[in-house]
């Protein structure tokens, strides 16, 4: 794993211009911002404003968050085992599935992004540049994806959709160990893809 | 006429002198192995006479064109080294066209008078219908008082003889022959097979080895570790690791 990081470190850094594949929106307002924006300015939605609407500190970051126990013991162990066999496939790729029941007077995206800049990570705030949080609501039924800046520029909020929307039936039968499982799955197959399809790109330019 | 028999002359001197040398240790060189003798007679001392001859040579005639039994007679006029029976064997292995033969032979006119028969149709028979046969007529000829009579009825009781058990010899040879044929066909056809399970094997391996090489592109090759390209982060919104995005999905179905 240290020798995967140590490359990691040495590999070329690409412009994320070069990648950028969807539009960078507000969370809160889905206005299209302008690169470098410190705040939205439609909504003034920004790092600053967000943590006055979830005033409390945030949690670790953990492959599993389900503070309501939506999950059984051996389900949340073997979404972890999951995770573990994923790292070896995608060593960049830090899978967070959080579990909780917030209401649709929240909205899952800003929560996601208050949770993925403000909790602690183990890998450090490094190992956030390619973390992945699913956020599954299990009372508002609604799932929503946040990633982190390295991601970001690889993929489009409607590539997560539409793997979103291939657990959709597994989420809404309350399934949700099987649901998050072929949801790492999905995310998996893809991003192998999308490596190896940049990859390509890379050599030929 | 009686044709002359045919000899071994070597025509050069020094050939000459060796087999004056040879000669005394061995008749063998008298007889020529490589082509029968006229009339199938060898009989260099001339101990039969032109009518015994000619009816000997009638009935050895009649039995080759009608019954497809070869008969050779060799009177040898000195005991050959080898053996006048061996000889007698080496001569109708050589002398005969067909697979079915016999030799009788004498060395001159006081020695006991001998029989071999053979032949791949002749080794159809067992070997105690060929011992009776020959025991037969040699039995049979016993009976006659003169030598030249003796020789002739000889010939007449073997002809005789092995033309009565010929049919069940050639049917026995005719049979070894399908035999024969049937395992060349059944060998040939177990080549084929073992080629074709060959190809089909060589196929198989083939096949298995681009399904392994498949399955390791797919599968195998999926285990190694696979880096996405680092990009420098488009930070926005005041927030050090994540710009959010819009990625949200009611999963309720109404």
């Amino acid at each position: 794993m240290k020798e995967a990081e140590a490359k990691v470190e040495r590999k070329k850094i690409y412009p994320a211009k070069r990648f950028a594949r969807g539009a960078m929106v507000c969370p809160a307002c889905r206005y299209v911002l302008e690169p470098s924006a410190e705040s939205c300015p439609k909504c003034g939605f920004s790092g600053h404003t967000v943590v006055t609407k979830f005033p409390f500190s945030p949690p670790p970051l953990e492959v599993v968050l389900d503070p309501n126990s939506f999950l059984t013991k051996e389900e949340a162990d073997r979404i972890r085992l999951k995770a573990r066999k994923m790292k070896k496939r995608l060593p960049q790729v830090n899978f967070l599935n959080c579990l909780v029941p917030m209401g649709e007077e929240v909205d899952l995206r800003e929560f996601g992004f208050w949770l993925l800049n403000g909790g602690e990570m183990a890998g450090g705030d490094s190992a956030k540049s390619f973390a992945l949080l699913l956020l599954i609501d299990p009372k508002s039924r609604m799932v929503s994806v946040t990633v982190g800046y390295g991601l970001e520029a690889l993929t489009t909020d409607a590539e997560w959709l539409d793997i979103c929307e291939a657990c959709r039936d597994l989420l809404s039968r309350e399934k949700y160990e099987e649901g998050i499982t072929r949801f790492m799955n999905l995310v998996s197959d893809f991003l192998v893809d999308r490596a190896l399809e940049l990859k390509k790109e890379t050599k030929k330019k | 006429m009686r044709q002359p028999v045919r000899l071994t002359r070597p025509s050069s001197g020094i050939f000459c002198v060796l087999f004056s040398f040879f000669l005394g240790l061995s008749t063998l060189l008298g007889v020529d192995l490589k082509n029968p003798p006229s009339d199938n007679i060898y009989d260099p001392a001339g101990l039969l006479d032109d009518n015994f001859y000619s009816a000997i040579k009638r009935r050895i005639v009649h039995e080759k064109r009608n019954r497809q039994f070869e008969i050779f007679l060799i009177l040898y006029d000195e005991e050959p080294t080898q053996g006048d029976a061996v000889l007698a064997r080496q001569a109708g292995e050589s002398w005969a066209e067909g697979e079915y033969w016999t030799v009788i032979y004498q060395v001159r006119a006081d020695g006991e008078i001998g029989c071999v028969a053979g032949g791949a149709k002749m080794n159809q028979l067992s070997e105690n219908v060929i011992a009776r046969n020959i025991r037969g007529a040699l039995g049979a000829s016993s009976l006659v008082e003169t030598h030249q009579g003796q020789i002739e009825a000889l010939v007449t009781n073997l002809a005789d003889g092995f033309s009565y058990v010929y049919v069940i010899a050639n049917e026995n040879f005719n049979k070894a022959v399908e035999g024969a044929k049937q395992d060349y066909v059944r060998r040939e056809q177990r080549k084929k097979k073992i080629k074709l399970v060959l190809a089909a094997l060589t196929v198989l391996i083939f096949g298995l080895v681009g399904v392994g090489y498949a399955l390791w592109r797919k599968y195998f090759r999926k285990m190694k570790p696979v880096m996405l390209p680092l990009t420098t982060p488009r930070k926005r919104l005041a927030a050090p690791h994540s710009g959010g995005g819009d990625v949200l999905l009611k999963y309720k179905r109404d």
